[in-house]
């Protein structure tokens, strides 16, 4: 063969490393990534299906979840460049003046949105999956917190929010029939049970001081953040990162700090970026995107301002989780949807902790 | 683990998917992925880069392998094509340390030829243009005849590595020939002509 004529690429095939060489190579690697698994945490725990006795549950994982801001995951592979629309929310956040800065007896309001599509099944014997059919059941849900500077947190369900619909009459029909299905059940609609929370960073509580006291410069902040998310450590840098960057993110930081996040983000691999996208209250932003053992997560945000404004939960391997799922791979299957965000005076709701009363 | 011992024990051979996903249970599990693909991506390595930067650079591919293996397609069985796909986007930091093993690895050919003068030069021999001309393609095509050559993928197994359709894979490396023929025939042309052979 003319690998001039025929395959020119014939011309480098024959370069062939030392056979000695490479054996050495792949015998000194083994120890290497038996170390790298020895290091790493269990990997993340999959959100479990949800059985029938569920909504009230199901809206309390969603608001823990929402003030956890529990973020794990990365693509396989990832783009070596930059992100540039998100270095451009960088640059331009960058010149915004620091947020109201609260005082002692003020409070950090978000008010959320939560819709999620979910698969159901009866609650069986000793909490196990009953053999009745499993049913898709979508949820709605407003969840407000209030976050004290002093420490204390408040989150609130709104009833005349709350509720379940089924996509078809015969997911309705399963769901009836389902003896353990308690819709409309008693909800912890106020929950003041944890005051040692203030701001939460992955497996991290910072004070207000620790807050607004986070590093400017991108290097400093991935090391600080990968600190804080912790658990995030058996999953990779992007989504230990991610993990602290989108729970900060949620936050009252200073300009500088928000705008060094996404400078972080812009680095990491294994995320994509995507402009003009809609969230579900018709806002246009600007989203990144990575996936974790569970979900591909989207991260929507404002590009003028950098503030966040919705989650989304895409499923990859639904099967997985539960075999049972009647959920599809890549199907939207939950979404938090920012509605309004900033300093009020008061907490409002039935105030359950006296001592958070005498504070406040 | 369970599944892992006992498909084992009954001597059947689990999918690169299943060990995959195994891993995600038991993190032990998913060594006997890099023994499986660790010789073919360490050769890929060593072949594209000085021996430490290489070793590293495969070192890097399995534990970027390890930390994304949630995100593995299941529903391909062989995870080598995955495998390259890391090792390509991590080699991708590392192009001006390609460019220079190249060079020397076209250097030492050469001198290798100077002793052999007048003997039976055997085979094809990396020459400073074939490595000049690799190295002007583009990041994409030379990725793309890097996998086909070098990797012995083939053009399906380049499309996963890739995350580019087959078509794609095909239209890059009818380009990436173009550009090496056309890279070697200019250098043919200029030798031909008197000028300095490479």
């Amino acid at each position: 063969m003319n690998p001039m004529t025929e395959a020119p690429e014939a011309l480098i095939s024959f370069v062939v490393p030392n056979e000695e060489v490479v054996d050495a190579s792949v015998t000194r690697g083994r120890p290497r990534l038996e170390a790298l698994i020895a290091e790493q945490q269990p990997t993340p725990t999959a959100r479990r299906p949800r059985p029938g006795r569920m909504l009230a549950a199901a809206t309390a994982l969603a608001c823990a979840a929402l003030i956890a801001g529990i973020v794990v995951g990365v693509r396989p592979g990832g783009p070596p460049e930059r992100l540039a629309a998100v270095e451009a929310v960088a640059e331009r956040v960058e010149t915004l003046p620091d947020p109201t800065a609260l005082g002692p007896r003020d409070h950090f309001y978000t008010d959320t949105r939560f819709w999620a599509r979910v698969s159901m099944q009866d609650e069986g014997a000793n909490g196990k999956p009953s053999k009745s059919k499993p049913w898709i059941q979508i949820e709605n849900a407003q969840v407000e917190t209030w976050i004290s500077p002093q420490g204390g947190l408040r989150s609130k369900m709104t009833p005349e929010a709350i509720e379940a619909s089924y996509p078809t009459a015969e997911d309705r029909r399963r769901a009836e029939a389902a003896a353990s299905v308690v819709l409309g059940a008693p909800l912890p609609l106020i929950d003041d049970s944890h005051p040692e929370r203030v701001f939460t960073v992955g497996d991290s509580h910072l004070d207000y001081a620790a807050l607004r006291d986070l590093p400017t410069d991108p290097a400093l902040l991935e090391s600080e953040l990968e600190s804080l998310s912790q658990s995030g450590a058996g999953v990779g840098r992007t989504a230990a990162t991610m993990r602290a960057a989108e729970a900060l993110l949620q936050y009252p930081i200073r300009s500088e700090v928000r705008a060094s996040i996404y400078r972080v983000i812009a680095g990491l691999p294994g995320i994509t970026e995507k402009t003009g996208v809609a969230d579900a209250m018709k806002r246009v932003g600007t989203s990144v995107t990575w996936s974790d053992g569970v979900y591909r997560r989207e991260l929507v945000f404002d590009p003028n301002t950098g503030v966040d404004l919705e989650l989304r939960l895409y499923e990859l391997n639904p099967q997985k989780v539960d075999p049972a799922s009647l959920l599809k791979p890549g199907e939207l299957t939950e979404r938090d949807t920012i509605v309004a965000r900033g300093v009020v005076d008061r907490a409002e709701g039935v105030v359950l902790s006296k001592d958070y009363a005498a504070r406040n | 683990m369970k599944r892992f011992q006992k498909a084992f024990r009954a001597g059947r051979s689990l999918s690169d998917a299943e060990i995959i996903a195994e891993s995600l249970a038991d993190s032990e599990v998913f060594v006997a992925i890099y023994d499986r693909h660790a010789k073919r991506i360490h050769s890929y390595m060593h072949r594209r880069f000085p021996g430490a930067l290489a070793e590293d650079l495969a070192a890097e591919t399995f534990a970027t392998a390890f930390a994304c293996r949630a995100g593995y397609d299941v529903s391909r069985p062989d995870a080598a094509p995955w495998l390259f796909g890391i090792a390509g986007n991590v080699a991708s930091h590392h192009w001006r340390e390609e460019a220079v093993r190249l060079r020397s690895l076209a250097r030492l050919e050469a001198d290798k030829s100077r002793v052999a003068e007048g003997a039976d030069a055997a085979g094809p021999q990396l020459t400073e243009t074939t490595a000049g001309a690799l190295l002007a393609l583009s990041a994409e095509h030379r990725e793309a005849i890097c996998l086909l050559a070098w990797g012995e993928l083939t053009y399906e197994e380049i499309a996963v590595a890739l995350e580019v359709p087959v078509g794609t894979v095909r239209s890059r490396i009818a380009r990436a020939r173009e550009g090496l023929k056309g890279s070697l025939e200019q250098s043919t042309a200029v030798a031909e002509n008197g000028g300095v052979r490479a």
